[in-house]
C-alpha cells in the first residue's frame, strides 16, 4: 500500500517503511497526526506572555472547495494531456488530494498568521523571477514538533513549526523551500507512485519491490537536494546555509538549544533535591550522519551533504550574498513564535520533560513570561499525574485502552543538556513530584492573586493526588523550614551537652545521637542544608503559613473524611456495576445540547490493499451528515457541527476553533484511560463550551468495509462524547456492526445513540430511598 | 373481539405517543408483520405421536405446506421486543394407496420475545435476532370433498425458536426473514368424525411437519 506519507514527497527526518502498513489507523485518527499550536495575526509581547498562534483573515479557498471539485479539477488536466498512465495519474491524484484536504482541514495548518506571512515572503523572494510558478503554489505552516516540510503535486508546500524553530537564518529556510519546489516541479510523488506501480504489475518479489521503491525514493531525494541547490544559486542567499541546513536535519532530534539545566532550577531554600538526583555529567551528542539508510526514504545526511557540497564547493562564490534577505527581524521573530508554540505542542504530546527543558530555554531571555511559567507548571502537574499510577478515574472500554498510557521516556536514551531533566524525573517518586508540582503551581497561582483559572484546578487536583494516592495531609509536613529544623535540634544538642546531668540516658550516652548532633552544629556553621532522603518534609513548610494553600489541602482532607473518596477521583470499577443495565436500556444521560466535531465517514473497499472509495465516501459524509442531523432532532438533541468541511470564507473563527478542540481531543486520546488528568488546554475548552453553550462535545465517524475481516461486510461506528468541563468521557464505544451501511443502519444506531444521551438518568436505589 | 381491539389501539397509541424520544427505530416502537412460511419437501415423516387411527396406514408424500402470520410487535428496550403473533395455516395432501384427497387449516397463536444481538451490535428491530416463541395451536381439515368426513386437533401447546434478521427501507417498511424450529407434539389430542381416520393422521403429520422447520420471509410497516 503506499500511503499519503510516500505520496508527499518530505524534506526532513526519513520515513520508514513500515508506516506504510497502517494506512487504516491513520483513517481513523488521521485527522490527529500533526498536533498544534496557533499563531496570532497581533504582534504580542513575548517578554509577558505568549498567546498561542491562530489563524486570521478568510479561509483560502483550498479550505473551503469541496475534496471532490478539486479531483475534478486535477483530472480535467491530467486527462487534457494523453498518457499511457493516465488511469493511475488519476487514482493517485484523486487519493493525494483527498488526504492534502483531509490534511489541510485537520485544524493544524495556519494561514495568514505572522509566521505564514513571513514564510509566504521567503518563497516570493524565491520565485520573484518565475511568476507563473509561484501562482500555483501555496504555501501554508503545520503546528508540529517533527522537524520537515513537505510538497504535495497540487502545489501545496507545507513546513512545521518544528523545524522553523530549528533553523538559525533565512537562508536555510530558503534552501529548504527550494529542496520542495524541486519536488513539485519534478512532480516527484506521482513518479514514485507509478514507479511503484510499475514494480508492483511486473513483479511477484514484494521484497525487491520495496527495496526498489526506497532506491526510488532516495534518487528523488538525491535530486531535489542538488537541483535545490541550483534553484537557490539563482537566488541572493548565503551558500553557507545550504551546509547548515544539513546540520539543521542531523541534529533535528535535539531542543531548539542546547544549554546545561542547572540544579537550581526548581531549588529554594525549602526545597533541595538530593544530590543524586542529578547526573554529574550528561549524555554527549554522538550523533552520526553516515548511518545505515538502506531501510529509509532519505539518503543518510553524509551522502546528502556530500552530494551538494560538491557541486557547492566547485562553482559558487559567495560575494555579495546574504543570510537574510527578506527580513532578518521577521525571520527571528517567526522562530521565536515557533519555539513558543514548541511548547504548547510538547504539552499536546505529553512530552513533558521536553517542554519543561524548552520551556527552560526560552526562560533564558524571557524569565517573567507567565506562559512558560504556566507550560512549567503543567508539566509538572502531567509528570506528578502519571506517576501516581493505580490511581484516578479510569475509564477503560474499546476506545480508551490501558495500551495508550504514558510513560517517561527513558534518561540513557536522551542526548545532551535535555538528559539531566529526564534524570530528574526518573529519579522522583510519585510523591516527590507531586510536592514539586504543588510547590510550584502554588507558587504561582499565589503570585497571580488566585486569580488565575488554569491553575486553579491543577493545584487541586495536585492536592487530591496528595490526599488520595499519597495519604497526605497538612500534618504530616513540617511547619518549620529546614533551617529552622537544623536550628532548633542544634541548639537542643548543644543545651544537651551543656547539662549532660538533664538526660544521661538518651542524647549524652548515645554515640549515634552524639554523631548526629556534630553533623547538625556543622550544618548550622556553614547554613548548607543536608541532603535529606525526604526532601519533601519540607517544602511546604513557607507555603503552610499561607492560609489560602493550608484551608484549600485541609479542605480535600475533610472531603476525603467525609465522602471516602472525592467525587471526581472515584473509581471506574462503581460505574461497571451499572453496566448490564446500560446494555439493555441504554446509558441516560441528560444531555440537550451537543457540540458534534467534524463527522467523518470512509468507505474502504477492503480487496487487499483496502483503498478508499473516494465517491462512496464523498456520498457517505453527505449522507452520515444528514442522518446526524435527523436523528438528533427526532431524539430531541439540539446540536451544533463545528465541522470544517461545512465552513464557509469567512469561518475563520470557527476554524481556529476547531483547531484547539483538536488539539484538547489529541491530548485526550493520548492520556488513554486516564480520563482523572486535566489536560494542557483545558480552559479554552471551558470557554468553548461556554460560547457554543454546550459542555458536550461529539467525536464521531463511520467506516464503511466491502469484504473485510468482518466478513463479506462491515461497519465501524467510532463515537465519544466528552463533557469538556470536567474532562469526563460520558459516552465512549465502537461499534462493530456486522451489517452494511444502509441509510437504516445508520439511522438506527445514530438515533440509539442521541436517545442515550438524551434520556434523563434514572434514579438510583440509595437516591430514591433519600428522596422517599 | 372488541377487547383485543382495545388493547391493540391502546398498544398503537402507546407507541405513537412518545415516538419522539423512546428506544426503538428513531423512536418507533410497535410494528406490524406479515410472515410468509414455508416448508422445503420433507418427505415420509413419521409422526411420534399416537394417534388414535389406523396405524398400518402408509403416509402420503405432502404436497405443499405454507403458513400466514401477522404478528404485532413492540419494542421494550434497546435488544429486546415482544410480540403476539397470529398464524393461518393450510395444507393439502394425498393419501395413498386409495388416492384420497384431503386438506385442511389450522390457527396458532404464538406469544414471543424476540432478542436483537447485543454483541453483534443490533438494535431492536433491526438486525439478527433470536426469537423464543409459545403457542397455542389448533387444526381441522376434511377428507376429499366431503364435509361429512372431518377431523379436528385439540388444542396443541407448541415452543418453537427462530434465528431471523430484520432490515428496515425507507425507514417505514420492515423485511424479517429467518428460519424456524419448533417443537409442537408437547400435548395432542384429537377428535376424528366418520370416515375420517383415513386422513387424519398424514394431516396431523403434514401440519407437525411444516412446523418442525420453516423458512420465512416477511413484510412489516413501521407506523
Amino acid at each position: 500500500m503506499y500511503n499519503a506519507i510516500t505520496r508527499s514527497v518530505s524534506y526532513g527526518n526519513p520515513v520508514s517503511s513500515a508506516t506504510v502498513k497502517r494506512y487504516l489507523f491513520r483513517i481513523v485518527f488521521g485527522l490527529f497526526l500533526f498536533l498544534t499550536g496557533f499563531s496570532f495575526a497581533v504582534a504580542q509581547d513575548l517578554t509577558k506572555n505568549y498567546s498561542r498562534l491562530s489563524s486570521s483573515g478568510n479561509l483560502p479557498t483550498f479550505f473551503v472547495e469541496n475534496f471532490q471539485t478539486k479531483i475534478k479539477a486535477e483530472g480535467e488536466i491530467i486527462r487534457s494531456k494523453n498518457d499511457s498512465t493516465l488511469r493511475e495519474r488519476e487514482d493517485f491524484t484523486s487519493e493525494n488530494i483527498f488526504d492534502t484536504d483531509r490534511l489541510i482541514r485537520s485544524g493544524n495548518v495556519l494561514f495568514n498568521d505572522s509566521i505564514s506571512r513571513y514564510v509566504n515572503r521567503v518563497l516570493d523572494e524565491i520565485l520573484k523571477n518565475d511568476v507563473p510558478l509561484r501562482s500555483k503554489l501555496q504555501l501554508f505552516v503545520v503546528k508540529s514538533v517533527s522537524t520537515n516540510a513537505f510538497s504535495f503535486d497540487n502545489g501545496i508546500i507545507l513546513i512545521n513549526t518544528g523545524l522553523l524553530s530549528q533553523l538559525e537564518n533565512e537562508a536555510e529556510l530558503a534552501f529548504i523551500l527550494c529542496h520542495e519546489l524541486v519536488h513539485y516541479r519534478k512532480r516527484h510523488s506521482v513518479n514514485a507512485y507509478l514507479n511503484y506501480v510499475n514494480l508492483t504489475n511486473n513483479s511477484y518479489r514484494k521484497t525487491s519491490n520495496h527495496e526498489a521503491v526506497l532506491n526510488y525514493s532516495r534518487d528523488q531525494e538525491t535530486e531535489a537536494d542538488t537541483a535545490g541547490l541550483a534553484m537557490f544559486r539563482t537566488t541572493s542567499y548565503d551558500y553557507c546555509a545550504v551546509r547548515s541546513a544539513f546540520d539543521v536535519m542531523q541534529y533535528a532530534y535535539l531542543p531548539f538549544d542546547e544549554q546545561p539545566f542547572p540544579k537550581t532550577f526548581f531549588e529554594d531554600k525549602n526545597l533541595k533535591f538530593p544530590a543524586d538526583y542529578f547526573l554529574d555529567k550528561t549524555a554527549s551528542i554522538k550523533n552520526e550522519d553516515n548511518y545505515d539508510d538502506s531501510k529509509s526514504t532519505h539518503p543518510n545526511i553524509r551522502k546528502r551533504r556530500s552530494s551538494v557540497l560538491r557541486l557547492l564547493d566547485s562553482t559558487c562564490y559567495n560575494s555579495g550574498r546574504k543570510r537574510f534577505l527578506v527580513s532578518e527581524s521577521s525571520f527571528l521573530r517567526s522562530r521565536e513564535l515557533a519555539r513558543f508554540e514548541t511548547c504548547s505542542l510538547y504539552l499536546l504530546n505529553l512530552d513533558y520533560a521536553d517542554a519543561i527543558y524548552s520551556a527552560f530555554l526560552l526562560q533564558q531571555r524571557y524569565p517573567d513570561n507567565l506562559f512558560l511559567k504556566k507550560v512549567i507548571a503543567k508539566a509538572l502537574y502531567g509528570i506528578a499525574a502519571y506517576k501516581e499510577t493505580n490511581y484516578g478515574t479510569h475509564f477503560k472500554n474499546d476506545v480508551f485502552s490501558a495500551d495508550s498510557r504514558y510513560e517517561l521516556k527513558a534518561y540513557d536514551q536522551v542526548e545532551g543538556y535535555s538528559q539531566q531533566v529526564y534524570y530528574l524525573f526518573h529519579k522522583l517518586s510519585s510523591e516527590e513530584a507531586t510536592v514539586l508540582a504543588l510547590r510550584y503551581s502554588w507558587k504561582l497561582h499565589t503570585s497571580l492573586d488566585y486569580r488565575d483559572k488554569e491553575l486553579a484546578p491543577i493545584c487541586d487536583s495536585l492536592f487530591a493526588f496528595l490526599v488520595m494516592a499519597e495519604r497526605k495531609g497538612p500534618s504530616d509536613f513540617s511547619t518549620k523550614t529546614r533551617l529552622e529544623v537544623i536550628h532548633d535540634d542544634s541548639l537542643l544538642a548543644l543545651t544537651t551537652s551543656h547539662h549532660p546531668a538533664s538526660d544521661t540516658a538518651s542524647i549524652a550516652s548515645n554515640k549515634y545521637e552524639r554523631i548526629k548532633a556534630e553533623q547538625r552544629k556543622d550544618g548550622l556553621k556553614t547554613d548548607e542544608p543536608v541532603d535529606l532522603a525526604d526532601f519533601t518534609e519540607y517544602a511546604f513548610a513557607d507555603l503552610l503559613k499561607d492560609k489560602n494553600f493550608s484551608a484549600r489541602f485541609q479542605f480535600f482532607v475533610n472531603r476525603k473524611a467525609e465522602k471516602g473518596s472525592l467525587d471526581n477521583y472515584e473509581s471506574y470499577q462503581e460505574k461497571e456495576k451499572d453496566a448490564h443495565r446500560e446494555l439493555k436500556n441504554g446509558k441516560a444521560l441528560g444531555v440537550n445540547k451537543v457540540v458534534i466535531v467534524e463527522p467523518f465517514y470512509y468507505r474502504v473497499k477492503a480487496e487487499g490493499n483496502q483503498k478508499l472509495d473516494l465517491d462512496g465516501t464523498a456520498k457517505g459524509i453527505l449522507e452520515l451528515r444528514k442522518t446526524i442531523k435527523e436523528d438528533a432532532a427526532k431524539a430531541g438533541i439540539d446540536y451544533v457541527a463545528i465541522d470544517p468541511q461545512q465552513m464557509t470564507a469567512g469561518e475563520t473563527d470557527r476554524y481556529n476553533d476547531f483547531s484547539k478542540i483538536n488539539d484538547w481531543f489529541s491530548e485526550r486520546l493520548l492520556h488513554g484511560y486516564h480520563a482523572g488528568i486535566l489536560a494542557s488546554c483545558s480552559e479554552e475548552m471551558k470557554q468553548l463550551a461556554a460560547r457554543y453553550g454546550s459542555p458536550y462535545f461529539l467525536w464521531t465517524g463511520v467506516i464503511s468495509m466491502h469484504k473485510g475481516s468482518l466478513g463479506s461486510k462491515g461497519t465501524f461506528i467510532y463515537v465519544v462524547l466528552y463533557d469538556v468541563t470536567n474532562e469526563t468521557p460520558l459516552f465512549a464505544e465502537s461499534r462493530q456492526v456486522h451489517m452494511k451501511d444502509s441509510p437504516a443502519m445508520l439511522h438506527s444506531n445514530f438515533y440509539d445513540i442521541f436517545h442515550q444521551f438524551h434520556q434523563q438518568p434514572r434514579k438510583k436505589k440509595a437516591d430514591k430511598a433519600i428522596t422517599n | 373481539m372488541k377487547r383485543s381491539i382495545c388493547i391493540l389501539f391502546f398498544l398503537f397509541i402507546a407507541a405513537v405517543l412518545p415516538a419522539q424520544k423512546a428506544p426503538g427505530y428513531r423512536g418507533h416502537r410497535l410494528f406490524l408483520l406479515y410472515d410468509f412460511q414455508f416448508h422445503p419437501d420433507i418427505s415420509h415423516y413419521t409422526p411420534s405421536i399416537n394417534l388414535l387411527v389406523n396405524a398400518n396406514a402408509s403416509y402420503p408424500k405432502t404436497t405443499f405446506l405454507y403458513s400466514h402470520s401477522v404478528a404485532l410487535d413492540y419494542v421494550i428496550n434497546r435488544h429486546s421486543s415482544l410480540g403476539l403473533s397470529a398464524q393461518f395455516l393450510s395444507f393439502s395432501g394425498t393419501y395413498t394407496p386409495e388416492t384420497i384427497n384431503y386438506n385442511g387449516t389450522g390457527y396458532y397463536v404464538s406469544f414471543y420475545l424476540r432478542r436483537f444481538k447485543a454483541r453483534k451490535n443490533a438494535i431492536a428491530p433491526l438486525g439478527k435476532y433470536l426469537k423464543p416463541e409459545i403457542s397455542m395451536l389448533y387444526y381441522s381439515g376434511m377428507q376429499g370433498t366431503s364435509a361429512m368426513t372431518t377431523f379436528h386437533s385439540g388444542p396443541q401447546v407448541g415452543l418453537s425458536y427462530s434465528v431471523g434478521r430484520t432490515y428496515i427501507v425507507f425507514n417505514h417498511l420492515v423485511i424479517d426473514r429467518g428460519i424456524r424450529f419448533s417443537l409442537l407434539n408437547l400435548y395432542h389430542t384429537m377428535e376424528v368424525r366418520d370416515q375420517g381416520h383415513q386422513s387424519a393422521e398424514p394431516a396431523a403429520a403434514a401440519v407437525l411437519n411444516n412446523q418442525y422447520v420453516n423458512l420465512y420471509v416477511g413484510i412489516g410497516l413501521l407506523p
